[in-house]
């Protein structure tokens, strides 16, 4: 039986494992050395693997899909690795889209942090290429990374274009990140040796998962000390702002003055939002007795959604 | 696999009522905030029984773990269900 501190002990042997690949395919690669620094800068943003104290938010949900589906988490570590390059890239071209100044943008500018972000989505691409399954992993994350970009779109829409309404939100929510998420605990069912049903059971967690993380953001952004955070400003069409653009639009009628934080919070969007994520966690909690019959693997699957 | 469960009854994918939600939240705001706990007002909702028991549920933990001040919302923190 996995104890608590053989789980924590595993957790620490992974992400290090995890970043030694990631390096190494970050040597691997026939780029220049000044690229591969530019490479390595956007691993090692906080909380990205390279990074001093690496949150391991991605690659987490891979190993531990792994874990639970009766691999090890051995197995996971090349595929982890191209999926947090893949995820890393995704976040640098979010914060750009989002005009969210980031540290790799602060030292870049932003032509060369998206050119980074190009390369990083290359090298995710061909780090999975070489692998047995690679040409299955890579359709995976591919086809994520579609439906995040279509999710985007829709994110970032001018307020004209916009199809304002709460299903709409959550749409949004479900195409730009619960399908990544979804490909990441599929990813790592994979790895595990699961069939395609049993894959399919982890890709659907990890849409639950994924809809409780992006509707946890949404939330996180409100608060007051969100430092540097667009939504509000930009009104973008996420769960917490749609409500209020539709139930209690005095808080959005403020002249050319962006809603504060407190407007938001005292019209229910926080309340809403909160019980809407619940939801779907309680979702992703249905479903894990399905996943596996073993107490730890199950554990660690419901330890995912205490973390967000 | 032995001992997973019968996964057939799951295989619909959830449809969250988010509207239903909405309009019972928008209706506990406008009531006041007192309103939160009190857990027959929700039963009593024109909306409540277009929720399904996972809406219902949040609803109502969210509800019972809430102050009289909606402000205890802006102290959400990562774990927030743990």
């Amino acid at each position: 039986m996995i104890t608590g501190a053989s789980a924590a002990s595993d957790d620490v042997l992974a992400r290090t494992a995890i970043a030694r690949c990631a390096r190494e395919l970050l040597a691997a690669a026939d780029v220049t050395p000044e690229y591969r620094a530019a490479l390595h800068m956007a691993l090692a943003m906080p909380g990205n693997i390279l990074s001093d104290a690496p949150d391991a938010r991605w690659v987490r949900l891979v190993w531990t899909c792994c874990t639970a589906a009766g691999g090890h988490w051995e197995q996971v570590i090349p595929v982890a690795a191209a999926a947090e390059i893949f995820m890393v890239a995704l976040d640098v071209l979010d914060d750009e889209e989002d005009g969210e100044v980031n540290p790799l943008h602060g030292a870049l500018g932003a032509a060369r942090a998206l050119n980074v972000s190009t390369g990083l989505l290359l090298l995710a691409q061909q780090s999975l290429w070489d692998l047995d399954d690679g040409a299955t992993m890579a359709r995976l994350l591919l086809t994520a990374g579609l439906h995040a970009c279509a999710g985007q779109h829709a994110d970032l829409a001018p307020q004209s274009e916009r199809c304002i309404g709460l299903n709409a939100a959550l749409t949004i929510a479900a195409e730009k990140s619960a399908s990544l998420v979804a490909a990441l605990c599929r990813l790592g069912a994979l790895c595990a040796g699961a069939d395609a049903s049993l894959q399919e059971r982890y890709g659907r967690f990890g849409r639950n998962v994924g809809m409780v993380a992006q509707l946890a953001n949404d939330i996180a952004v409100m608060r007051p000390d969100a430092d540097g955070k667009t939504d509000i400003t930009l009104a973008r069409p996420t769960l917490p702002l749609t409500y209020t653009a539709l139930f209690a639009p005095d808080a959005t009628q403020q002249g050319d003055d962006a809603m504060a934080p407190s407007d938001v919070w005292h019209g229910g969007a926080g309340y809403l939002t909160l019980a809407v994520a619940d939801t779907y966690r309680r979702y992703a909690l249905d479903l894990i007795p399905h996943l596996t019959d073993d107490h730890a693997g199950r554990a660690a699957l419901a330890a995912l959604l205490d973390d967000l | 696999m032995t001992g997973i469960g019968a996964y057939d009854e799951l295989v619909a994918e959830p449809q969250v009522n988010v509207v239903a939600m909405a309009q019972i939240v928008s209706d506990l705001f406008a009531h006041g905030l007192s309103r939160v706990q009190d857990m027959e007002w929700l039963h009593a909702h024109d909306s409540a029984a277009l929720l399904g028991r996972h809406e219902y549920a949040a609803l109502q933990a969210l509800g019972a773990r809430l102050s009289d001040d909606g402000a205890a919302l802006t102290g959400v923190r990562s774990g927030f269900w743990r």
